[in-house]
């Protein structure tokens, strides 16, 4: 068998008869021991893994306030969205406006249009002081906000280690 | 959830909560999530205070490239101070959405072992154990930002103003604008000088010796041996590099009253097509250039004599692109490989050109639901805490980057941040004179035996190793057939071999293989047999 060039880099040309090669998310690295198998190797682009978001947490929302404004916005003609989407538009949606047909021109100039617009309802839950750090799910249904039921495994596997640590060490 | 209504793949769910139709309490959008049976990615964006109220009148969250179909959406609350909310849930499905500016870490930086960042107009420092303390707000234009520290002072340009953040006090503090005759465009640091350059114009400003509070001391200079306005400013070895966008030079510390001054001779008819795409690597520097004669060719200092790294290839891509100006670029060294990245933010397209090889790739986000890339999530580089961070060009995080690591049996980092990794070589044309050849098979070999464990599951259930996928054209790229796949080996199966069979006839072949499974794909080789016909 023929070794045929499996092993490159990127270099599509103008005309794909001449050349179409493609390498995405893959870099090549020649083995410089002279002994390989090969002289180079095709080797995986890095991945990812959240960090830390800088969005977070209440000290951005003071940010925001004290700019005056999270936006730009403008509104021009009549929006046919809601008076009360308008006035969160006019506050939220940074640098982009809001056209008659209840569009947005985005920062890259292209026009986005609205193509579904529900006002999916309203609605309200109890929240409990006793867990600062548990979420507690909310799922939209038929219009009501509906708490699901608590106890997740989360919460069951706390309950068991809380009861482990109440009985006697075995000897 | 939308009632009886189908969502478009690769639309944008922007979801409203306000407290206006209820009257009920509400409280600001880190209490809340949003997700969906779908599993698309929901981002919080802002939220909205009446003048003088402490809890938020309304807050916003968006999914982008939305995967499509009935979608239930789900909202989490976080339990807090209060005994109950109510609100309004309004939701849009939106088209052609590109993006929400505003929505990207600006820059981050580290000095003296703390790693600063600007998400919006966020300026926070991050820490090691990932999580970030918010400093203060800077004035936000959506464009990255520069910075440059002394171990006393860390100097921010942010969208036409400059901050002095005291490393020391932990105050930030904005020079008035006042002080320089325009706009701030970039800062930069050499010798303890800090220097700023003034937007749209050929003025740059050198402050006292470790002093971004002073500005008078020395004042400011235009850069005269050429006569556009500056584009770019970097500091490489000790010395300032200006480039206008038809020309470069570079300044020196010459010791004199006002301290930098024209390097004689080191003055170039290349400049700069994009602020940000200057960056240094490996003792030099490495940019996008334009002159009077065109743009879109990738250059190298070699001493101050530009050298092309871009190619043929590269270049008909870049200058394909509706917009370059806005390209921004960091580096990187992973592995001994020092990497230039280069952002196109319009096509949404990252080029990385490895310095050791000289070799170009391309990486990206693979979006499934529209069936195409787009560019990979990083536009701004630090490394700190043994740990390369790189900030997102579409929300505020910062991510960690690592090549994908095996730990006794399991992966990390061969994914975006949960997303898949799509991999993709596309190999040369196989072709002999444009006669016909008859191909046997095609073996790949790769390094098997790298499932996970648990090992991953077919779409009955079942256990299967790491899958590859290959497909070909017989006419030279234009066309392509379906894809075959191929099992890589679940954990240990080090033996199984990757081939392909009985593959027909071709004047011109290209084989292009692809890989989305969670592990570390390394590629050794690839061999092909076939017997040559006549005509």
């Amino acid at each position: 068998m023929s070794r045929f060039g499996l092993i490159g880099p990127s270099y599509a040309a103008q005309s794909l008869n001449a050349d179409a090669q493609a390498t995405i998310n893959m870099y090549v690295e020649q083995n410089e021991s002279g002994a390989a198998n090969a002289p180079l190797s095709l080797l995986p682009t890095p991945g990812t893994k959240l960090y830390v978001d800088l969005q977070t947490g209440g000290e951005l929302d003071g940010a925001v306030t004290a700019t005056g404004t999270a936006a730009g916005v403008t509104i021009t003609g009549t929006p046919s969205v809601t008076p009360e989407l308008a006035v969160l538009l006019t506050s939220i949606v940074t640098g982009q406006t809001v056209n008659a047909q209840g569009g947005w021109t985005d920062p890259n100039g292209q026009t986005a249009n609205v193509i579904n617009y529900q006002l999916l309802g309203s609605g309200s839950a109890s929240r409990s002081h006793a867990n600062l750090y548990r979420r507690r799910p909310l799922r939209f249904d038929t219009g009501v906000f509906q708490k699901q039921r608590s106890g997740s495994g989360m919460d069951q596997a706390r309950k068991r280690q809380r009861f482990r640590s109440r009985r006697p060490a075995e000897r | 959830m939308f009632t009886a209504v189908n969502l478009g793949a690769g639309n944008t769910l922007i979801l409203f909560l306000t407290n206006q139709a209820t009257g009920g309490n509400f409280v600001n959008r880190e209490v809340y999530s949003v997700s969906d049976d779908q599993g698309n990615n929901w981002q919080p964006v802002a939220d909205v205070f009446a003048p003088g109220a402490n809890a938020a009148q309304a807050t916003m969250f968006y999914a982008q490239n939305i995967k499509g179909g009935v979608t239930t959406l789900t909202l989490h609350i976080q339990s807090g101070d209060e005994t109950s909310v109510g609100f309004s849930f309004f939701a849009y499905e939106v088209t052609n959405l590109s993006g929400f500016s505003g929505l990207r870490v600006r820059g981050i930086f580290t000095i003296t072992g703390r790693t600063f960042a600007v998400a919006d107009n966020i300026f926070a420092e991050i820490l090691g154990n990932g999580t970030k303390i918010n400093w203060g707000g800077v004035a936000n234009d959506g464009q990255p930002v520069s910075m440059a520290a002394s171990p006393q002072q860390l100097l921010l340009a942010s969208a036409g103003t400059a901050y002095i953040f005291d490393l020391m006090a932990n105050t930030l503090t904005a020079i008035p604008g006042a002080t320089f005759s325009g706009q701030v465009a970039q800062c930069a640091i050499c010798d303890d000088f800090f220097l700023i350059t003034i937007k749209n114009t050929k003025t740059f400003y050198v402050s006292a010796p470790l002093n971004a509070s002073d500005w008078v001391t020395n004042g400011s200079a235009i850069v005269s041996v050429f006569p556009d306005n500056i584009v770019s400013m970097k500091v490489v070895h000790r010395t300032v590099f200006f480039a206008s966008d038809t020309r470069s030079v570079w300044y020196y510390d010459s010791g004199n009253i006002f301290p930098f001054d024209v390097i004689q001779g080191a003055d170039i008819d290349n400049g700069s097509a994009a602020e940000f795409s200057p960056s240094l690597v490996d003792n030099t520097l490495i940019w996008l250039g334009r002159d009077e004669r065109g743009q879109g060719i990738v250059w190298e200092a070699n001493g101050y004599v530009p050298q092309r790294i871009s190619n043929h290839a590269i270049e008909f891509a870049i200058q394909g692109y509706a917009r370059i100006d806005d390209a921004i670029s960091y580096t990187y060294q992973d592995q001994g490989h020092s990497f230039y990245v280069l952002y196109f933010p319009t096509p949404s397209v990252t080029w990385v050109y490895d310095t050791l090889t000289g070799m170009w790739h391309q990486r990206g986000f693979w979006v499934e639901a529209i069936g195409q890339f787009r560019a990979h999530h990083s536009q701004c580089h630090t490394f700190n805490f043994n740990k390369h961070l790189v900030g997102d060009w579409q929300s505020s995080k910062v991510y960690e980057m690592r090549i994908p690591t095996l730990t006794g049996t399991t992966w990390t980092f061969a994914d975006d941040d949960g997303n898949p990794i799509r991999r993709l070589r596309r190999a040369p044309h196989i072709s002999k004179e444009q006669k016909r050849q008859y191909y046997s098979e095609l073996t790949v070999f790769v390094e098997t035996g790298l499932g996970p464990q648990p090992p991953l599951l077919d779409g009955a259930g079942k256990p299967r190793g790491p899958i590859m996928t290959m497909r070909m054209s017989n006419d030279s790229g234009h066309t392509w057939t379906d894809g075959l796949d191929r099992d890589c080996g679940q954990s240990g199966q080090f033996k199984k071999r990757v081939r392909w069979l009985r593959l027909g006839e071709a004047r011109d072949k290209v084989f292009e293989i692809s890989m989305s499974d969670p592990i570390g794909w390394r590629i050794v080789d690839g061999y092909v047999e076939f017997s040559a016909g006549t005509n």
